[in-house]
């Protein structure tokens, strides 16, 4: 019988022994990404991702993928030693989309004593700002908002950092764009477009007298009545919005929405049969993936192609080219862990740069902190490390995630990723058969702030 | 003259000061006949600038507004049945569509066949077991429900790719029965008796319920649903697919004034849901005064007791009401997700239809298509004239409470008198 059992183990081990033995020997961290070399041991520790946000209400959409990205990160980078030695791990608290749950996701999280806290909406890092600055506690978030980084006079750079452009700077590099090319554009006149309802914070964040001033110097008339509609209406019950536009004389639309938005709007131009004469613009979230799937079984353009194709807008990070490494090393693990493209999006690329991100910063923070007070323990350096020292981290850091987009704050008195480009939809036929072609409009270069021109008369 | 004085005394007696009463209603009336004027005038500039605007959101107003009667029917349905405001009929539209999209888009061969199976035995043993579970002992209706469970699994697993609307119109189907049939079995019936407001907090718990299914199941990603694709002629090859409809509708409107847009333009996916909506209507209205089951349904709705009590097995009637609000919940949201998507933003779709239902009469199936072509109209010139979201978001409200003050009980609503 001993015998049987220890011919038995024999067997589990060998079986378990061959996916280890199976594996990939390299196991190292991308090498196409400038990372700072650890100079301390973090063995035994953990470094967690504190996100708070809507995971179950109207932005879910984005939200989930950009979970499932940094979940897969987070295996791929603990699988290459994490934190010099430190497990990298998340920690969520879901919102539903209900303000109201924020101060508890906040109170929540807090009392673990985070370094620093990821956010998705910018009505939340508004609320929260005061109380993080008080708690010393930074703030990452995608795209915030005018009043959550810089306060409701514009000029207060607090502990929220956005990792994209300001969306008023995004329409600003929009209209820089259309003002700069008169003979594709002649004559533009812009109506603005968003999400209303409950998500009209976001429908209209661009929609600034600033940016619209921005605009007029570039060239490019805005019309003074933005139009919103809720994100579940229908392209019947759009078409009405964009005729009022058409008849005020809009040549181009430009949509602040996620890309269920850009995509009613292009249905309901090609519904009035104006595709060929009005222009289709949008924020970085309509320019995605999940834009192209929207669109397949919707009305087609007089060529067959999907409503999108052509659409241009903004995009602050290297998306879509496989032939970028990062690009093509995001696919090759989102195959690998059996993610469909409903899921591979902007938001998943996100959580993997979200990821990358934080592995440089707690490497530097961590570096530091064990030069600056000599100490040599890795718990007693991630002990150390707190909101303050990671703030300071990000102030300092010039780092590119992926190769993607470039994470860095010049001066330290901005709080917004400043770097844009203009990029156009191109779909090769009429079958989506893999994600669109951007092309690339306009090379990265900074957006224009045109928070700035708060400050003009003082 | 001492009777002089006596009739002359009450006339001397001091009169306190009046202040002059006020016809209120008459004031009202005044006052809301100068705002109408002024609210005619300015809505009569705004035609006369746009003739061909206001007739295209009046068509678009329309059509939309037979989606919302849809909606609207499902929750009336209950309403008539058990007096319940279905909170949930939301989270089942999302669900029954959500489900419909995947036997819709999924291969053939990738049909797990035990999960059908499962999902066909489940429906029928709970269609059979309506009224008590001994129903299922009777052998005759077990082999009946033997051949109805062979024959839907062949219809979920067997229709090629071709036939994929077939697949996925019984694989619907057969979702929403069961889960029409589960509602009333797990979380109605046990309430029987309880406060009818219990019942409407399990409606809320119900949807929210749907909501995260549908989240689980199928994830956060709005998805497309190209029922009508193949009906439609692809731009650039419409000799050879002269049969098939043009996708957009378009009839020239430029004797209407002059404007940039010279066309009507209609979106023929929204224009046969509007079509199959109002069929739906003419089926259900038939079925109501036509059939025994209507009849009961009825008279059930009336008083349950003295249904009972005059044989009618009211189980049974209330079980059908939940599968019929669930097959309605299905049609709307696989209409609805065909003209736009299908995700987890379509559960939202009811708070459109409320104002359509309280509008045409809580109780009321007519109504219900009235109040949603009204609750069409109002948002869509809302749209037009207010040229933001005040249109979906304010005007049909107005309008709600405008009626509700005239006619609390809806455009054809019951009026309930109870004798004390």
């Amino acid at each position: 019988m001993r015998k049987l059992t220890f011919i038995i183990m024999i067997m589990v081990m060998v079986v378990m022994a061959f996916p280890a033995m199976a594996q990939d020997d390299d196991l190292s961290l991308p090498d196409f990404v400038d990372y700072t070399e650890c100079e301390v041991d973090l063995t035994g520790g953990d470094v967690t991702i504190y996100h708070i946000g809507d995971l179950s209400g109207a932005y879910a959409a984005i939200t989930l993928p950009l979970v499932a990205g940094l979940n897969d990160a987070l295996n791929y980078f603990n699988a290459r030693g994490g934190v010099c030695g430190a497990t990298l791990s998340q920690s969520a608290f879901d919102t539903g989309g209900d303000p109201n749950r924020t101060a508890e996701g906040y109170e929540q999280v807090h009392a673990q004593d985070p370094d620093v806290i990821v956010l998705y909406s910018s009505a939340d890092s508004e609320l929260l700002r005061p109380t993080v600055a008080d708690d010393e506690v930074p703030i990452i978030i995608s795209a915030g908002s005018l009043p959550g980084l810089y306060g409701e006079n514009g000029n207060e750079p607090g502990w929220v950092f956005a990792t994209n452009p300001l969306y008023a700077d995004q329409f600003a590099t929009f209209c820089d764009y259309i003002g700069a090319n008169p003979d594709l554009y002649p004559d533009p006149v812009i109506g603005y477009m968003g999400w209303g309802g409950p998500v009209a914070a976001f429908g209209l964040a661009a929609f600034t007298p600033e940016a619209i001033a921005h605009c007029e110097e570039a060239g490019v008339e805005v019309l003074p009545q933005a139009q919103t509609f809720l994100p579940i209406a229908d392209s019947t019950s759009v078409s009405t919005l964009v005729e009022t536009h058409i008849n005020d004389g809009a040549s181009i639309i430009y949509v602040n929405a996620l890309a269920s938005g850009p995509v009613r709007v292009a249905e309901a131009i090609e519904l009035i049969g104006f595709s060929e004469e009005l222009v289709l613009g949008s924020v970085n979230w309509g320019l995605d993936t999940s834009a192209m799937l929207l669109s397949a079984d919707s009305l087609r353009a007089s060529d067959g192609l999907p409503v999108v194709d052509g659409m241009i807008g903004s995009m602050p990070f290297a998306w879509y080219s496989d032939d970028l490494p990062g690009i093509a090393l995001l696919l090759e693990q989102a195959a690998e862990n059996g993610r469909g493209i409903e899921t591979i999006n902007i938001s998943y690329i996100l959580g993997w740069t979200l990821a990358d991100t934080y592995l440089e910063m707690y490497t530097i923070a961590a570096n530091n902190v064990a030069a600056e007070q000599g100490l040599e323990d890795g718990t007693a350096i991630l002990n150390a490390i707190n909101g303050a020292i990671i703030k300071d981290t990000i102030l300092s850091m010039d780092f590119d995630p992926l190769g993607l987009y470039n994470f860095s704050y010049p001066g330290g008195e901005i709080r917004a990723l400043p770097n844009n480009r203009i990029v156009q939809m191109v779909f090769e036929s009429a079958e989506i058969t893999g994600p669109p072609t951007l092309v690339e409009l306009t090379e990265f270069a900074p957006a224009p702030d045109t928070r700035l021109r708060l400050f003009d008369d003082e | 003259m001492a009777t002089h004085l006596e009739t002359e005394t009450p006339q001397q007696e001091y009169i306190p000061f009046r202040m002059p009463t006020i016809a209120w209603g008459t004031v009202l009336k005044i006052v809301g006949y100068v705002l109408a004027v002024v609210f005619l005038l300015w809505l009569g500039d705004r035609i006369g600038d746009n003739p061909r605007g206001v007739l295209q959101a009046s068509i678009n107003g329309l059509l939309i507004g037979g989606i919302y009667s849809l909606v609207a029917v499902g929750i009336v349905i209950i309403i008539k049945a058990t007096g319940i405001f279905n909170f949930a009929h939301g989270g089942m539209m999302l669900v029954a569509a959500l489900a419909f999209r995947s036997f819709f888009v999924t291969p053939t061969d990738s049909i797990s066949i035990v999960a059908v199976t499962l999902l066909a035995v489940v429906t029928v043993a709970a269609f059979l077991a309506m009224n008590s579970l001994r129903e299922l002992l009777n052998p005759i209706r077990s082999g009946i429900g033997a051949v109805v469970v062979v024959l839907l699994v062949l219809g979920m697993t067997q229709l090629g790719d071709d036939l994929r609307l077939v697949r996925a119109l019984i694989g619907g189907l057969t979702v929403a029965v069961l889960m029409g049939l589960l509602i009333e079995r797990l979380s109605i019936r046990p309430l029987v008796g309880q406060p009818i407001f219990t019942m409407i907090l399990m409606t809320l718990a119900l949807d929210a319920l749907f909501r995260g299914l549908g989240l689980m199941l199928w994830g956060s990603i709005d998805r497309s649903l190209g029922i009508f694709r193949g009906l439609f002629q692809t731009p650039g090859v419409a000799e050879s697919e002269a049969w098939k409809l043009p996708a957009v509708i378009r009839v020239d409107a430029g004797f209407l004034l002059e404007s940039r847009i010279t066309t009507l333009n209609v979106d023929s996916r929204v224009l046969i849901a509007f079509g199959v909506a109002l069929l739906l209507f003419v089926i259900f209205i038939a079925f109501f005064q036509y059939t025994n089951v209507g009849l009961a349904m009825r008279a059930t709705s009336e008083n349950q007791v003295l249904a009972q009590s005059v044989g009618m097995r009211v189980r049974v009637v209330l079980a059908i009401a939940w599968m019929i609000a669930a097959l309605l919940a299905l049609a709307a949201g696989v209409l609805y997700g065909a003209a736009t998507n299908v995700g987890t933003g379509m559960a939202q779709l009811v708070f459109l239809a409320f104002p359509a239902v309280l509008l045409g009469g809580l109780e009321s199936i007519g109504g219900a298509l009235v109040g949603g072509i009204v609750i069409g109209l109002a948002q869509s010139f809302g749209d037009y004239l207010f040229a933001n979201d005040a249109g979906t978001q304010l005007v049909p409200y107005v309008i709600l409470m405008v009626v509700l003050v005239v006619r609390p009980d809806g455009l054809f609503g019951q009026k309930r008198i109870e004798r004390i």
